[in-house]
């Protein structure tokens, strides 16, 4: 039940597929890869409409941080396709895109949180003065001026999240992939964090959220996807927890 | 790669460096320890073959200073792809504009510019404990310097790129770092080896690196009586180069195909 691609979609993902190949028998001993294929996603397609937010629902194991990479280019497809503003995503266009991962641990933790939005900012070709000007213009936005001079290591896990929104807003992405950002927040702490989603800067950026949440699916935009045996299997409104679950019970 | 990419890893590895404020002064101090322990060593020592101005104080003072470099050079990319691996910065890096093996490059060059600090220490504690420099070419110094920062860093990238695929085991470093100080001319020169040992050190960049720098810095000498240096170095360092960015493109494309990228 996918949606045909969208025309002048931000994101258009068609048949993608990625399957772990096997290593040769010592290599696989030496590397501990696979030595068998291990398919993950088989034709998975959806298109995102520039601004709109699309929440990515399914199980642990479903293939959503797989998807994730592929997008984001850390992962070679081994078919299918990926555009994003309509044209076949390259490793510049990966590279133009937005992502905040979860992980809190992908940031310096020895560096203030400046000092690392700074160095992210310099990555992407902004000089010294305009990654500094971003920083403190994103963190004003995101409530986290206050805390731009704390170490990274001395932030609670909400805090981290921000931070790791305004990294992925500094150079101004036109699409966000956010891999499960309310995995460790508390209840209040990722209700703020989704309010934010609704606010500037992030109002008109496009967004693919993941999340095991049926509710926070709602609430963060009317259509959601649910992957299941490497594939979309619905496109859609969220479904009811009913309905989701017997979703998920039927697929392999 | 822009500039602001490259002064963007330059002042992360500062400020890092400097988060580390008692490990940045024990450098600069064990580089004072190395110096004094020379000179005192070199009173008892007398090796044939190391005739140069300063006798063997200044022999092994500018080998150990090489020595810092080639080592920084040769295993900066693999402990920092270590390091952004283990922090889970790596996947963030490779998805910026950026290309992967400049980001290396680059943190390879903050590693160096630390050993430069180390490198001033140690020689200007030389300095004060009687050692003379005739430095009368610094453009030679730094030709011999690029070039074999050049070919060790190549190395390191090579190294790196094993890393890649197999995140730890890589067999550059401890196969090249291992016959550095014994052929590499840093301690005593290679004449004093067995034949077949000092013909093997003629295939290793350090040792025209170390006759190089000592003729400049010991012996004032320029680039015109360093022929039999430079054009070497030069040979390793054009071959070197090429091979090891593509080990590393390969690597990373392999990486992309499996999956490896945040393995560690």
């Amino acid at each position: 039940m996918t949606r045909e691609p969208r025309r002048g979609a931000a994101l258009e993902v068609r048949d993608l597929r990625f399957t772990y190949p096997a290593l040769w028998g010592p290599l696989a001993w030496l590397a501990r890869g696979p030595s068998r294929p291990l398919p993950v996603l088989e034709g998975v397609s959806f298109s995102l409409a520039p601004g709109e937010h699309v929440c990515l629902l399914g199980r642990n194991g479903a293939g959503k941080t797989t998807l994730f990479k592929a997008i984001q280019g850390f992962l070679d497809p081994s078919g299918g396709e990926i555009r994003l503003e309509g044209r076949p995503a390259g490793r510049e266009e990966h590279r133009r895109s937005g992502f905040a991962a979860a992980d809190e641990r992908s940031f310096y933790h020895r560096l203030t949180v400046l000092e690392n939005l700074e160095f992210f900012g310099g990555l992407w070709g902004l000089s010294a003065r305009e990654a500094r000007e971003r920083a403190r213009e994103t963190s004003e936005s995101l409530g986290l001026a206050p805390l731009l001079h704390r170490p990274f290591s001395d932030l609670s896990t909400g805090w981290r999240q921000r931070a790791a929104l305004a990294r992925a807003l500094l150079h101004r992405p036109g699409l966000l992939l956010l891999d499960e950002p309310t995995r460790s927040l508390d209840a209040p702490a990722a209700a703020r964090f989704r309010a934010l989603l609704r606010e500037e800067p992030l109002r008109g950026v496009t967004v693919l959220f993941s999340t095991h949440n049926l509710e926070e699916a709602r609430e963060v935009g009317s259509r959601c996807l649910v992957l299941a045996g490497g594939r979309v299997v619905l496109d859609g409104p969220p479904p009811s927890t009913e309905g989701l679950a017997a979703l998920l019970e039927a697929s392999p | 790669m822009t500039g602001a990419a490259v002064a963007a890893v330059l002042h992360r590895d500062l400020r890092l460096a400097l988060s580390y404020r008692l490990n940045f002064l024990l450098g600069a101090l064990s580089s004072l320890f190395s110096a004094v322990l020379w000179y005192y060593l070199s009173a008892f020592v007398t090796v044939r073959g190391t005739e140069v101005p300063g006798g063997y104080f200044a022999f092994v003072a500018t080998g150990t200073v090489l020595l810092q470099y080639v080592t920084a050079a040769l295993h900066g990319a693999s402990r920092r792809l270590r390091e952004e691996q283990a922090a889970g910065t790596l996947e963030f890096l490779l998805s910026s504009p950026a290309p992967p093996w400049g980001l290396l490059f680059a943190s390879v060059l903050f590693d160096l510019l630390l050993r430069t600090a180390d490198a001033l220490v140690l020689l200007g504690a030389g300095a004060a404990l009687g050692l003379e420099f005739r430095l009368h070419h610094p453009l030679a110094l730094l030709v011999i310097a690029l070039l074999s920062v050049a070919s060790f860093a190549a190395l390191g990238i090579l190294a790196a790129s094993f890393l890649l695929v197999f995140q730890r085991g890589e067999p550059v470093t401890p196969l090249v770092g291992g016959l550095l100080a014994l052929l590499g001319g840093v301690f005593f020169p290679p004449s004093v080896l067995p034949p077949f040992l000092a013909a093997a050190a003629r295939l290793l960049p350090l040792s025209y690196a170390a006759d190089g720098l000592r003729a400049v810095l010991l012996e004032g000498k320029g680039l015109t009586a360093l022929g039999g240096v430079v054009g070497p170095l030069a040979l390793f360092a054009a071959l070197l180069l090429p091979l090891s960015f593509l080990a590393f493109s390969t690597a990373l494309r392999a990486a992309r195909r499996y999956g490896l990228l945040g393995r560690y």
